[in-house]
């Protein structure tokens, strides 16, 4: 599609490979071939380890491969935290490539504006204020929303709490307060070239743990809640449907006007700026 | 690579939308002059132009944005801007509304059924109206048949065509070289009247074509061949420097027997889109000659750059996009 000639730049006024930790492969593809960081790049096997060409520091969680990228080649300066998934369903593994930047994606985490616009939520209540740790960022919310993509689906009040390790990786827990269901999405976005990402998403409920007498029916709840996880997975692409239309179409506003009403987006951009400082 | 010693955006009116494109609340985002923008009907029936981009993060209001009373909403963050371009309500907003709040807000002119934008490179008021055109709306006259085409040229090869008398045999097989009656200019308009043999559903006869610019984005013309009358608007919107929309409407005098108006109409859709689309390729690769080598016979095509030098004046002052171009005159 023609652009317009006053947008014919690079959309994206920072760096189009942030340092930090980004997921580049799946374990189960291995060998494999890929453009990262603007290189090729062979992943495969050696003997009992993974290597990776040019990219010395890898790490596998979930079955995902993460790898260490910094413009200067330091080290990692950082780790994801770990989580521990072991009362919670499997994952639902979405993936998909969207024309943005990991900043834009992670920056819509914490835009919570547009979650009433874009998305229908309602009545936003900020929980803590943000706080940024180093490489972490730390949100959470109340918003009330549709339990279905449904518009006759009743609306339940939810609690969001963010925590992003850098800007290919957070974790977005969410709580639907009347039952008490914890949902987990761990959200990873590895940028590619041409201004491109791919988007990945584990989706996971967490399964209650029957007292004693029950323990027998515990396999079947099990498993009843990896149902669950896929209908909240529904719930998350819808909203990420939503965010694509919108996306295709903006540019990224370097100067953006901003009101006390906005959320941290002002906090959130200069906690973004360390991972994107020009390599000396 | 950009092919012309001038700007791609003269001084002038320009189509953004036609009036039945925008119904009452509707929102249709827009490509024109190098920028992204926004056209929408209040519910007032006027019809507004932004700049596309919201000042807050981005987001374009042509995308998805609603119109509230005769604001448009954001489809981000539901900021409501009004006509003027000023952002008037920010629904979650407990304090003042800032002031740097806004986007640039376009001169609009809604006439003969089409929505018109005034740009100047200096952000000067219109200099000019565009007059109306009886034949729109008037019961003896059919509802335009409407054309468009998207291609890579300047509007000033699309202005020069019509007085480029010799081309008329080679890429339009006319009959014969068109006279040119008469050819007048005063300020923004540019008048000329031709006559030319062609042969038209099987009748071969003369046919006269009074056309006049209002500065190079709009044309009207009057045809007047063997048993039709016709009144056509062109419009020609510079897309980006390299490209144009060109649009063209047509209205016939309505003939007492129906099936000829049906078959007039069938004939003209076929007879335009062809006739047209023989200019376009060598549009697509020609070079902007500024000193040709003119023959006799060649038409004006001098006095046309002449009179268009007026919508390039002061051209590089304002307009950033061209800035790396020499400004070298129309006529050299």
């Amino acid at each position: 599609m023609m652009r317009a000639a006053n947008t014919e730049r690079t959309r994206f006024p920072f760096r189009a490979y942030p340092d930090g930790w980004f997921a580049v492969a799946k374990l189960a593809e291995l060998p494999v071939r890929r453009t990262l960081f603007g290189r090729p790049t062979l992943i495969r096997w050696h003997g009992q380890r993974i290597e990776a060409t040019d990219l010395p520091h890898l790490e596998v969680r979930d079955g995902l491969i993460f790898a260490w990228h910094h413009a200067s080649g330091e080290p990692p300066s950082f780790r994801i935290p770990p989580v521990d998934n072991t009362r919670w369903s499997k994952p639902v593994i979405d993936t998909l490539e969207v024309s943005s930047h990991p900043q834009e994606v992670l920056e819509n985490t914490v835009d919570t504006q547009h979650f009433i616009k874009v998305h229908g939520y309602r009545d936003f209540e900020s929980l803590q204020p943000a706080y940024t740790e180093g490489p972490h960022f730390h949100a959470s919310y109340r918003f009330t929303r549709a339990l279905l993509d449904h518009p006759a689906s009743p609306r339940v009040p939810i609690e969001i709490e963010i925590q992003a390790s850098g800007l290919g990786y957070s974790r977005v827990e969410v709580t639907v307060v009347p039952v008490g269901l914890r949902a987990r999405l761990e959200v990873m976005v590895t940028p590619l070239l041409d201004e491109r990402c791919t988007l990945r998403s584990a989706t996971r409920v967490q399964s209650p743990a029957l007292p004693g007498p029950w323990s027998s029916l515990q396999w079947p709840v099990d498993r009843l809640f990896d149902g669950v996880a896929h209908l909240a997975a529904l719930g998350g692409r819808a909203d990420v449907r939503d965010d694509l239309r919108l996306w295709q179409h903006k540019i990224y506003a370097t100067r953006p006007v901003l009101i006390r009403d906005d959320g941290p987006i002002g906090s959130y951009r200069r906690w973004a700026r360390q991972f994107m400082r020009e390599a000396a | 690579m950009y092919r012309y010693p001038f700007t791609p955006y003269p001084n002038g009116w320009y189509r953004v939308a036609y009036a039945h494109e925008l119904s009452i609340g509707e929102v249709k985002p827009i490509e024109a002059l190098g920028r992204d923008l926004v056209a929408f009907r209040g519910e007032d029936g006027r019809v507004r132009v932004l700049d596309a981009h919201c000042p807050h993060l981005g987001a374009h209001l042509g995308y998805g944005g609603n119109v509230v009373g005769n604001d448009i909403a954001c489809p981000f963050h539901d900021w409501r801007f009004n006509g003027e371009g000023e952002c008037v309500d920010i629904p979650y907003c407990s304090g003042r509304v800032p002031k740097r709040a806004r986007v640039d807000a376009w001169t609009v002119c809604e006439r003969n059924g089409v929505v018109f934008i005034w740009w100047d490179h200096q952000g000067r008021q219109p200099s000019f109206e565009i007059p109306v055109v009886a034949e729109v709306d008037d019961p003896k006259w059919t509802k335009p048949l409407e054309f468009t085409w998207r291609t890579r040229v300047h509007i000033q090869e699309v202005a020069e065509n019509a007085l480029d008398l010799a081309h008329f045999g080679k890429v339009h097989h006319y009959l014969d070289f068109p006279e040119l009656r008469s050819f007048t200019t005063e300020d923004h308009v540019l008048q000329v009247g031709l006559s030319a043999g062609r042969r038209v559903m099987g009748v071969t006869g003369r046919s006269t074509m009074d056309i006049t610019y209002h500065g190079l984005g709009v044309v009207h013309a009057q045809v007047a061949g063997p048993g039709i009358e016709l009144a056509v608007i062109l419009t020609t919107t510079p897309v980006d420097q390299e490209h144009c929309d060109i649009h063209i409407a047509v209205m016939n005098r309505k003939s007492r027997i129906p099936l000829k108006d049906f078959a007039l109409r069938r004939y003209m859709r076929w007879e335009i889109g062809t006739d047209f689309a023989h200019d376009i390729p060598i549009w697509e690769h020609k070079q902007y000659r500024t000193r040709p080598l003119l023959a006799k016979g060649d038409g004006p095509i001098m006095k046309v750059r002449k009179w268009a030098e007026q919508f390039y004046e002061e051209a590089a002052t304002r307009d950033e996009a061209a800035t790396d171009k020499t400004h070298l005159p129309l006529v050299g």
